[in-house]
């Protein structure tokens, strides 16, 4: 079993290790398999060891700032910070470096967590590839895709580089990479982190989440972050979602795990609900605010954005208002409708995406509906939602199960799915990871 | 909006592909909201106009 962020900093504590020398393996990690992964954009070595010798002194006085003092962390590079130029994946954004952090990154200094690199990602965060960049690749098995958006993120955990890493997720950019990657990917209740310094995809879709190696490394990354924490109710009352896609495997690996907790929860009968409609409401509202986001830099930077990104925002133009409007008007109907059919029930679960890992030429012809079905109604409604490694499917690749609570009680979610995890037992290490501690 | 009103702002003249996408996509949307407009199915009456936006 590898240590978590708990070992890691009672180690600190002890003094058996110090963060000067934990940041930098983690920083020679990101610059040597992080770079074989294509995992992160950049590495941010000078200010992560002087963050490290800070944090050194502040566990040697016995002062550390937060459960996630001096923890090797990463972030998407779709946030801002000062010193770095926020690449989001692409060659059409401003290669200026920024002079101020955005909130999630001053969040993270306030905690003493140290900033090891940015992450790579979809372009913009917006579903493909930019060539140039190129993809993260998957530490189970490089040919493979590890989704996205957020997809350096799940590599970089995934292989043990950092603790914990920040990533966005407008239809799902955190919770597919984690399943894909084998590690948890949370993606709180809407509003929750200050998206300050984000640059924006869908504003009323977007949301800041964590992906970490286990759900306990998330729990205190969330209380160090602002978040509470909670104990998990008894016996909460649990359905499965009812939806019709899903491979053998997915739902072998994800209904054997949960019906291991048979005798802690109590069941109800499975959710019906229409996906496809909530699907296409999330796409259609996100593809027109993307284009209403993008269409001045679209103008100037056509050359710099991936072909197949420029004309899929350029397509938003054709999303009218009465469109839009529309698209609201349903969101705010399954809104009401979710509340009515889960009143009772404590946490929906089901598989956070239908297949395993695809190879990456396989991943490039699926469309975003397909990739979004099972995680777009969540970030469209702004409910919690978490995906946590499961089991694994065909061929050996990792297996997510998405638990999704009520809006406002993700530390209950997290509690729980913590509890899902300790029934689940040790999850492996993939054949490409970074044994640094 | 057709092609050619998106195309008319664009810097660059697409090439025969970027067109064949652009028009995969304008498809797929119009299929969403098809989709979107057909949704009254679900609840006549909440998707009335006491719907808050």
């Amino acid at each position: 079993m590898r240590n978590g962020i708990a070992e890691l900093t009672q180690a600190y504590q002890s003094h058996a290790v110090s963060p000067r020398d934990i940041v930098s393996r983690h920083l020679d990690a990101a610059e040597s398999l992080g770079r074989d992964l294509n995992a992160f954009t950049a590495v941010t070595r000078d200010s992560a060891l002087r963050e490290a010798r800070a944090a050194e002194e502040r566990y040697l006085s016995g002062q550390p700032l937060s459960p996630i003092d001096g923890v090797p962390v990463s972030i998407k590079d779709l946030m801002h910070m000062a010193g770095t130029v926020t690449g989001c994946g692409t060659l059409a954004y401003s290669d200026e470096v920024q002079t101020a952090d955005s909130a999630m990154v001053r969040q993270l200094r306030q905690a003493g967590a140290i900033i090891i690199g940015k992450c790579n990602l979809l372009e913009f965060a917006f579903g493909l590839v930019h060539p140039t960049v190129g993809p993260a690749h998957n530490p189970w098995n490089p040919a493979l895709t590890i989704g996205g958006s957020s997809s350096g993120s799940a590599a970089a955990v995934a292989a043990g580089i950092g603790y914990l890493s920040i990533g966005t997720d407008t239809a799902g950019s955190v919770r597919n990479p984690a399943a894909l990657g084998g590690v948890v990917g949370l993606k709180p209740s809407w509003g929750h982190y200050d998206p300050e310094g984000l640059v924006p995809l869908s504003p009323s879709l977007d949301h800041l989440g964590l992906l970490t190696n286990s759900v306990s490394d998330a729990l205190l990354a969330f209380e160090a972050l602002g978040g509470s924490t909670r104990a998990a109710k008894d016996r909460p009352r649990v359905a499965w979602a009812e939806l019709g896609y899903t491979r053998p495997d997915i739902a072998l690996a994800t209904e054997s795990l949960v019906h291991r907790m048979d005798s802690e929860v109590e069941w109800a009968d499975p959710i019906r609900y229409d996906w496809d409609l909530s699907n296409a409401a999330a796409i259609a509202m996100i593809t027109a605010e993307a284009y209403a986001v993008h269409r001045d830099w679209l103008k100037e930077h056509w050359a710099g954005y991936s072909a197949g990104t420029r004309i899929r925002l350029a397509a938003g133009a054709a999303v009218s208002g009465e469109d839009y409007i529309r698209a609201r008007q349903v969101r705010e109907f399954l809104r009401r409708h979710w509340a009515r059919i889960t009143d009772d029930i404590d946490y929906v679960l089901l598989p956070t995406l239908p297949a395993v890992a695809s190879s990456e030429e396989e991943a490039l012809v699926e469309d975003l509906s397909s990739a979004t079905l099972y995680t777009s109604t969540f970030a469209l409604l702004g409910l919690p939602a978490i995906s946590i490694p499961a089991g694994l499917g065909e061929g050996g690749r990792p297996v997510g199960l998405q638990i999704v609570g009520r809006p406002g009680r993700d530390a209950e979610l997290l509690a729980f799915a913590k509890r899902v995890e300790q029934e689940r037992g040790d999850w492996p290490r993939p054949p490409h990871y970074a044994d640094l501690y | 909006m057709t092609i050619d009103e998106i195309t008319k702002w664009i810097p660059e003249a697409l090439s025969s592909e970027e067109e064949r996408i652009l028009e995969q996509e304008l498809d797929g949307l119009a299929g969403l909201f098809d989709l979107l407009k057909d949704a009254d199915r679900v609840s006549p009456l909440v998707l009335g106009w006491d719907v808050r936006i």
